[in-house]
């Protein structure tokens, strides 16, 4: 069974359903423990797979390799940590359990079958699946305008977004007459480079895909999106369709397009710079936690960009090559962002709102645990060796070396040292301001884990990066 | 090449023809009598309204949505039932699979009060 973890999720999603339409009200946090032996479950499955030939399902049109698995593993462990971070947040802001829970499988699902499918038709569709669930993720707090505002904003630009991906996806039918991706790549391989056509897919492609991973310049609704959204989706929208669409820019441009890797090089060079350096310097004049935290994203989206303008195709994995460069970073961004944003959800779920760089003051003495996970989270995301974030970073400035672009190399360095400034301002405001606050945070043992495991990852997949940047070297193999 | 589009244009030109035609010759012909009741878009039954550029309920539009559900079912069911011979008992298995996940979106939605007209 190639598909078994993606059936154990979609059954996961609609017994979610069914139990929130018949359960009584008082009895819906227990869907909680569900949604986590469900993904646990599912991930139980999808290691299994690990080093097994690579399989297809469903005509051809999805694949199992360990690419999959290793993406898998990703949203797998996403999902659960946010599914860790989400009771106390929910109920504290009576927000329904099933229904959040269940939109969390859902979106997961059509993140684990974007990175397995092998197909235009499958891609589009996984891709659509995701993001569906993920608009309405983010106007689950339907009372609140705020979430309101983010759901439609996120929804009409990421409409528009999807169209402009089809509309790319048929220039590329319409050049190789193809839909499955080594179909195309092999079309691709025996014809001129020269085609004019060719530029004008890769750039329709890129606009469609920018969307989704928040590029600039097309970036405009994250800030909005992610600040209005219920926190823990919040904390979804910057980890699990970012990496879905990652993986999405893979399949298309390395698996289908990868013989015309000299056209568009240059081009994600350029998006990657502009990227990083405009969301690090607007995320500096932040004071909203969630504003910053959404401009971070879209600067680390930046970093993470390089890997692929680092990319050769074909060189195999014998050296720190682009894409498994992106790929570890992937992984080592998922457990720094989602703690950052567990701790975000953690401080804001006994108040109002929460969300300002006051609500921090002096945090390491009323909460010093908390303040000590979100001190290594700031710090990872900085890239301060030897966290995770410096080990992600200094592969992708070697990739972007080894492949001759020693100028995105440096603008990468030197938006790390810009980024320091406004990761540490938050540091500086846990430990070196006081406040008459006297509202007790939340006890809840579900985020406390959730913390444990997100700063445990940080810390030691930078001290033991070898194992994990092997499994992302592995996995990169069906290319 | 372009010759082939030829019988297209004709068509298209022909097309266009026969109905101005007929409408020409509808409006040569008929009596010009027009009154009020004969403007209204239905000339008997429930006196019209307003227009249809209103403001409407919110619950029409989770009908329509619920509506959708059995529009697409359909659309899969129509090709899956010509060609049933072929697909045999796999693909039985497969639409049951399919209707049955349908049906559990349809009892959320009634679970939910969706149906209800309150």
């Amino acid at each position: 069974m190639a598909v078994l973890p993606e059936v154990v999720v979609t059954v996961l999603a609609m017994l979610l359903l069914l139990l929130d339409a018949v359960l009584p009200e008082h009895r819906k946090s227990g869907l909680t423990w569900l949604a986590l032996l469900g993904f646990v479950v599912a991930g139980a499955f999808n290691l299994y797979q690990w080093g097994s030939p690579a399989q297809s399902a469903y005509g051809g049109m999805v694949g199992a390799d360990n690419f999959t698995v290793f993406f898998n593993t990703l949203f797998l462990a996403t999902a659960i940590l946010v599914v860790l971070m989400a009771p106390a947040y929910l109920r504290e802001r009576a927000l329904p359990f099933g229904e959040f829970y269940s939109l969390l499988s859902f979106a997961v699902l059509g993140m684990m079958f974007t990175a397995a499918s092998t197909d235009l038709i499958s891609l589009f569709v996984s891709i659509e699946l995701m993001v569906i669930a993920v608009y309405i993720l983010a106007g689950l707090a339907r009372r609140e305008k705020r979430s309101n505002e983010a759901s439609l904003k996120y929804f009409l630009l990421g409409a528009f977004a999807s169209a402009i991906l089809v509309y790319g996806m048929s220039w590329l039918y319409g050049i190789t007459g193809q839909t499955n991706l080594a179909k195309i790549a092999g079309v691709l391989k025996a014809t001129s480079l020269d085609n004019p056509l060719l530029l004008m897919t890769i750039a329709l492609l890129a606009v469609g895909v920018g969307f989704k991973v928040a590029l600039v310049p097309f970036h405009a609704w994250t800030p909005d999106a992610y600040e209005g959204a219920p926190t823990p989706a919040t904390a979804f929208m910057s980890v699990g369709p970012k990496a879905a669409a990652f993986a999405a820019l893979l399949r298309i441009f390395i698996s289908a397009m990868g013989p015309a890797q000299p056209d568009y090089s240059l081009l994600f060079a350029i998006l990657a710079v502009l990227t990083m350096t405009l969301a690090n310097v607007v995320a500096i004049q932040q004071n909203n936690i969630k504003r910053m935290l959404a401009y971070s994203s879209i600067a680390h989206s930046g970093y993470i960009l390089v890997g692929l303008a680092a990319a050769q195709p074909g060189a195999g994995s014998d050296q720190v090559a682009g894409i498994p460069a992106l790929m570890f970073y992937l992984f080592v961004y998922t457990f720094m962002t989602l703690g950052a944003f567990a701790i975000v959800a953690y401080v804001q779920a006994g108040q109002v709102t929460g969300e300002s760089f006051d609500d921090y003051r002096a945090l390491g003495r009323r909460a010093p645990m908390t303040a000590i996970a979100m001190t290594l989270f700031m710090l990872s995301l900085t890239g301060v060796p030897p966290l995770a974030g410096f080990f992600g970073k200094a592969y992708l400035i070697l990739a972007a070396v080894h492949s001759g672009m020693a100028w995105l190399a440096v603008a990468m360095a030197v938006n790390s040292a810009i980024s320091a400034y406004y990761y540490l301002r938050v540091v500086v405001v846990m430990y070196m301001s006081d406040t008459t606050e006297r509202v007790p945070l939340y006890r809840s043992p579900f985020i406390h884990s959730m913390l444990a495991v997100a700063s445990l990852a940080t810390f030691f997949v930078g001290v033991f990066a070898d194992p994990f940047l092997r499994f992302a070297q592995g996995a990169t193999l069906g290319f | 090449m372009p010759t082939n589009y030829i019988g297209i244009g004709l068509f298209i030109l022909v097309g266009m023809g026969f109905t101005g035609a007929t409408f020409a010759a509808a409006a040569l012909i008929r009596p010009s009598n027009p009154n009020p009741i004969k403007l209204e878009p239905y000339e008997c039954g429930v006196p019209g309204v307003g227009d249809a550029r209103d403001r409407f309920h919110i619950r029409y539009y989770v009908l329509a949505m619920l509506y959708l559900v059995f529009d697409l079912e359909v659309v899969f069911l129509y090709p899956w039932a010509v060609q049933y011979d072929k697909l045999g008992l796999f693909g039985l298995m497969e639409m049951l699979v399919f209707v049955a996940i349908l049906l559990i979106g349809y009892f959320y939605a009634w679970k939910k009060g969706a149906l209800d007209w309150v």
